[in-house]
């Protein structure tokens, strides 16, 4: 499918991100650790993808044809077992250390060969996002060692991040919308904790979650005013998962309807009381849209480079297909958009470090913390005791809150809907462009162009529709000016 | 008088037509989409030979319906609402039969009356063009008074299917020298490529045959030279005529299932076809789609078709047709949001068979660029 003679790609040498942006030397010579570590990001995530992800992925996508239930776990474990799936969590309490940089290059190496598989080994992100949000010491220590644990059992701990509803799409991703919903779901106050019920749709993991993160109303006159956030333990009662979809594309990744039935929630997973749970919504997105601009691009060069490869070893007549001015214009064209994006992608993501949730593990007592308490501590259940006590969960969410204000959020979803705009129809350009140079033989599965191209469509759709994402553009640049 | 009876004629072929698509290829076409079967498409093609559909471009001397290639192409688009895979069957037939029009009477009633017969199974035609840009893959020398060929053909649709292929074989290194002739299926030395494992039109299978010193008797030769480049133009005109009515067939279901959602579904305080970037890209679709009808259209009325059944704008129609049709498809998809990805809406399985569309008789940008070249 994919040829290696040809380095470009997945099939570069790397470390190659100052070689693609060059804007990156000046940071590499004031903060040396901050590019190595991306670098270093970068070369582990594309062998990975190369060795491990791009031998198995049309066999996957064919396997989920069959049955979109089916999961490979092989190579989820793999990507488990280097640690993957909780990059972002700092070395010294199990993880990789991974910022927002680095975690671009992870997403765009993988990505570049399969978006799904992608999503299924970095969606875990969503789970500690969330917890950031609100940043109550006691849930995000308890969250980071369960993943970690969970990863040393090479035991699967799977989070789903339940927005979408069957009556509300966009809805539920911007204030105005919200404020005129028509909620599928419904949450009630009981003694104890809260009643839950309704349903969610098309939730990436939905099906394989061990917890989900709901947003959902208290009262459906008054979505947006009683809208509050909540972690569900999927083995919870009346908790069901019901249709895993059949989609065009991105079949390893798992999309569920999910269903509470008369769910109850203890007090303490309500993560947001009624009226937050669209700023906690927001945040998420505020990192999250970028990141599904950096996927984006990072399928395109997918696509660009299987068309390279193709292009290349394709006899016609007396020379190769790429010999074609034709397909040489086409390649450059497409070349220019995918470098453009990548350069705003990854200067979104140096902002998401500079100013951002990331700026946490930054922080003077996170990092005096990490620095002189010993890992066994920072895994210890006393740690979590200490970190659930008030004093410290307060003193977290106040830091936190400080440090990454409701502007700054805002400010990033605006960033980020460009961003993911831009990434998520380049996706699609290129993935569409690219099926001309290879022709009615080249769009056949083997080569893999195909699944490219089914695979695009749906990044314009979700984490807010590319109109959702203007809309937000608009309101956000140019409604405060007039 | 004579035209509006033929107009009535047409109209009720066309009613009969949409009304066997409803009742028979849309309950299944989602599951045939899944998993291909082609005793399903045969059981279709057996049920279209009880209203003549399969012999509609036939001559009535040859109890054929005796229709136009435009009223063929109407056909083909109708029938492309409910399963664009289905229509390009036909599309490749027709195609085949059209192009027999242009051979000796003899020729056409040895290969007309076998696709007309009631009384035997189903017979598909198919045809073979050389590749747009290397014709290299197949060889072919004359030996006695037969053809023997030798390589591999370009690629075509309705491989598994076909009892039968018009083959136009070209020499690369001198053009005039084209020949048409008729494979049956049975011929010794032919073989069947391993089907392509496209994304789409999944009720047709496309492949290659593979020739193993084939050996073409004259009574097999339907054309040579001048008349063979004749049905050559004449063929390759109405296949691409025929492929952009498909793709603007399939675009129109699109556009309609997009509005039929975009009235019912509220998001941000109301239906969502009052929203005017909605309105926008509904526009747009409507634009495009009637744009590609008049172009597809104007293949079969051009003066040129009129005159030698053939016009060196069809690649170009092709083009602007799939093109259109596919950000028809993606822009209904869109319209729909996520339900738009999901394989039960049928929405993303018309923007898979356009995409084969467009590649089909070759990709879009190339047959921009031959036209030119070829002309200027």
């Amino acid at each position: 499918m994919h040829s290696s003679e040809i380095k470009f790609g997945l099939f570069a040498d790397t470390p190659d991100l100052v070689k693609s942006m060059p804007s990156l030397g000046k940071l590499k010579k004031s903060c040396p650790s901050y590019i190595k570590n991306a670098e270093d990001a970068q070369k582990t995530a594309r062998l990975f993808a190369r060795n491990e992800m791009l031998p198995r992925i049309l066999e996957i996508d064919e396997k989920c044809s069959k049955d979109p239930r089916y999961f490979d776990w092989d190579l989820w474990k793999k990507a488990n077992n280097m640690k993957l799936n909780i990059s972002p969590i700092p070395k010294k309490m199990g993880g990789l250390g991974w910022n927002a940089l680095a975690n671009a290059a992870l997403v765009e190496e993988l990505a570049s060969v399969c978006l799904a598989s992608a999503s299924n080994i970095t969606f875990n992100t969503f789970g500690l996002l969330g917890a950031m949000v609100e940043c109550r010491t006691g849930i995000v220590v308890k969250i980071i060692q369960d993943m970690v644990d969970a990863q040393k059992k090479q035991k699967p701990l799977f989070w789903s991040w339940a927005i979408t509803e069957p009556s509300a799409g966009t809805d539920m991703e911007d204030g105005r919308a919200m404020a005129t919903m028509r909620p599928s779901t419904h949450v009630e106050k009981v003694p104890g904790g809260f009643r839950i019920n309704g349903t969610k749709c098309f939730i990436t993991n939905g099906s394989l979650a061990h917890y989900v993160i709901a947003n959902i109303a208290f009262d459906p006159s008054a979505p947006k005013e009683s809208m509050a956030t909540f972690l569900i333990p999927t083995d919870t009662k009346g908790f069901s998962v019901g249709t895993v979809e059949r989609k065009c594309g991105q079949k390893a990744s798992q999309t569920a309807e999910i269903v509470f039935n008369d769910v109850i929630v203890a007090e303490e997973n309500m993560w947001e009381p009624p009226g937050r749970g669209l700023r906690h919504t927001r945040e998420i997105l505020s990192i999250t849209r970028g990141f599904i601009g950096v996927a984006g691009m990072g399928l395109a060069r997918g696509a660009l480079q299987s068309a390279i490869a193709y292009a290349g070893q394709k006899k016609i007549k007396n020379h190769r297909l790429i010999d074609e001015e034709w397909v040489q214009f086409i390649i450059a064209d497409l070349l220019k958009d995918i470098m453009t994006v990548k350069n705003a992608c990854y200067n979104f993501a140096i902002a998401l470090d500079t100013y951002h949730v990331w700026r946490m593990f930054e922080a003077l007592p996170v990092k005096i913390s990490l620095k002189v308490l010993p890992q066994g501590l920072l895994l210890s259940p006393s740690l979590r005791a200490l970190a659930q006590t008030k004093i410290l969960s307060n003193a977290g969410a106040y830091y936190k809150n400080k440090l990454v204000s409701d502007k700054t959020v805002e400010d990033f979803v605006m960033h980020g809907s460009a961003i993911k705009v831009a990434g998520t129809d380049l996706a699609v350009k290129v993935a569409n462009r690219v099926t001309d140079i290879v022709g009615l033989e080249g769009l056949s599965r083997p080569f893999g162009i195909e699944k490219y191209f089914r695979d695009a469509k749906i990044t314009q759709i979700y984490e807010g529709t590319n109109q959702a994402n203007r809309i937000d553009l608009f309101e956000h640049e140019i409604s405060p000016l007039l | 008088m004579p035209e509006k009876n033929t107009h009535n004629v047409i109209s009720d072929i066309i009613s009969e037509c949409r009304k066997f698509a409803g009742n028979e290829i849309r309950k299944n076409v989602l599951n045939n989409d899944l998993s291909p079967d082609n005793d399903w498409v045969r059981m279709i093609w057996d049920k279209s030979r009880q209203m003549d559909l399969p012999s509609l471009p036939i001559p009535d001397t040859f109890l054929g319906g005796g229709c136009t290639a435009l009223e063929c192409a109407v056909v083909l688009k109708m029938l492309a609402t409910e399963c664009a895979g289905i229509a390009s069957i036909y599309a490749h037939h027709f195609t085949a039969c059209i192009s027999l029009l242009q051979a000796p009477v003899e020729q056409q009633a040895l290969l007309f009356n076998k696709i007309c017969e009631k009384d035997t199974r189903f017979k598909i035609a198919s045809v073979i063009f050389p590749p747009e840009n290397d014709n290299t893959g197949l060889h072919w020398i004359e030996q006695s008074n037969n053809l023997i060929i030798n390589g591999n053909s370009h690629i075509t649709g309705n491989l598994s299917l076909s009892d039968g292929f018009i083959l136009f074989l070209t020499k690369s290194d001198n053009p005039e020298d084209t020949v048409c002739v008729w494979i049956d299926r049975s011929i010794k030395g032919l073989d069947t490529d391993a089907p392509l494992q496209l994304p789409g039109l999944k009720a047709n299978t496309f492949g290659k045959l593979k020739f193993n010193n084939v050996e073409i008797r004259p009574d097999q030769v339907l054309a040579r030279k001048q008349m063979a480049k004749k049905m050559f133009h004449a063929a390759q005109s109405v296949f691409y005529g025929f492929i952009g009515a498909i793709a603007v067939g399939t675009a129109h279901q699109a556009f309609q299932k997009a509005v039929k959602y975009a009235k019912s579904r509220y998001q941000f305080g109301k239906n969502i076809i009052y929203h005017q970037e909605i309105q926008r890209m509904l526009g747009n679709m409507q634009i495009k789609l009637n744009a590609g009808t008049a172009v597809y259209q104007q293949i079969f009325e051009d003066k040129k078709w009129k005159l030698s059944f053939t016009t060196p704008d069809a690649p170009l129609a092709k083009a602007f047709c799939t093109d259109a049709a596919l950000e028809i498809a993606m822009d209904a998809i869109q319209i729909h949001g996520g339900y738009g990805y999901m394989h039960e809406y049928g929405i993303e399985k018309m923007m898979r068979d356009i995409k084969v569309l467009q590649l089909i008789g070759g990709s879009n940008p190339y047959l921009k660029i031959k036209h030119i070249a070829d002309r200027f």
